[in-house]
């Protein structure tokens, strides 16, 4: 009887979730983006979060892992910049990647071939992005 | 489809969907191509990723027939922000100022391929 009472509970409490909320985007649940600020502050979050964009808007040009080499890499004719080298990563600090992902790589005297995307991708989801280079690519932690 | 469904269809396209702020686009027709090209190569590298008769990168498609293929207005449309027409699409915005946008476009119409004999 009181696993029937408990399933009961759990059932009226999974349709009001439903009813609140199932299905709608995050915006018209109210939500914006770092409104889970508790996840935003969760390394491996803002890590998985940084390897989607990244599959998305990166890879073609730094290639899978980092190295330089997607596919759109050999059609160019300054090789994309190696995301794994720890070496060359450690020279860069945190604000140097953001403004090169915001504002384009002649920005920041390197290839013109490297486009802006300040005006697709928020200041978050480029502190992400970073995240995700300096702690899975180059395994290697934040130099902030 | 009926007659009846077809009009009620365009009186739908026409008074809901139509976007007034594209019929008062500026066209290419006022662009310099020759500005335009260097803004294509030069300034917005737009080589990076599409090409022109096979020279240029692949990720996003060849434009060598772009006149053929598009209208100056649409191509202008997506200068600015290609995510409203296209929600998947991984160019990035680049919010090109009006005049560069109004010499790219020109540019880029330009370029036909004639039909194979």
């Amino acid at each position: 009887m009181k696993i029937r009472q408990l399933y009961s509970v759990f059932l009226v409490i999974s349709l009001a979730l439903f009813a609140a909320g199932y299905g709608k985007s995050a915006a018209e649940q109210g939500l914006t983006e770092g409104a889970f600020l508790v996840f935003d502050n969760l390394p491996e979050f803002r890590v998985t979060k940084g390897e989607v964009l990244y599959s998305r808007y990166c890879v073609f040009c730094h290639g899978k892992t980092g190295e330089g080499d997607g596919l759109n890499a050999f059609s160019i004719p300054v090789k994309p910049f190696s995301l794994n080298n720890r070496e060359l990563l450690d020279r860069k600090p945190d604000a140097e990647l953001e403004k090169v992902i915001l504002h384009g790589g002649a920005s920041q005297g390197l290839s013109k071939y490297m486009p802006s995307f300040g005006k697709t991708l928020s200041d978050l989801q480029v502190n992400y992005l970073v995240d995700f280079i300096r702690n899975r690519m180059s395994a290697k932690g934040s130099s902030k | 489809m009926s007659d009846k469904e077809a009009e009620t269809l365009s009186q739908y396209i026409e008074l809901v969907l139509r976007n007034n702020e594209i019929d008062a686009a500026k066209t290419a027709e006022t662009g310099n191509p020759e500005t335009g090209r260097n803004l294509y190569y030069e300034k917005f590298v737009c080589q990076a990723c599409h090409s022109i008769d096979g020279q240029g990168g692949y990720y996003g498609p060849a434009l060598e027939n772009t006149a053929n293929r598009l209208k100056g207005v649409w191509i202008d449309r997506r200068l600015i922000d290609a995510h409203p027409y296209e929600p998947e699409a991984r160019e990035p915005s680049l919010a090109i100022p009006d005049g560069d946008r109004v010499d790219i476009t020109a540019f880029l119409n330009t370029l036909k391929k004639e039909a194979a004999p």
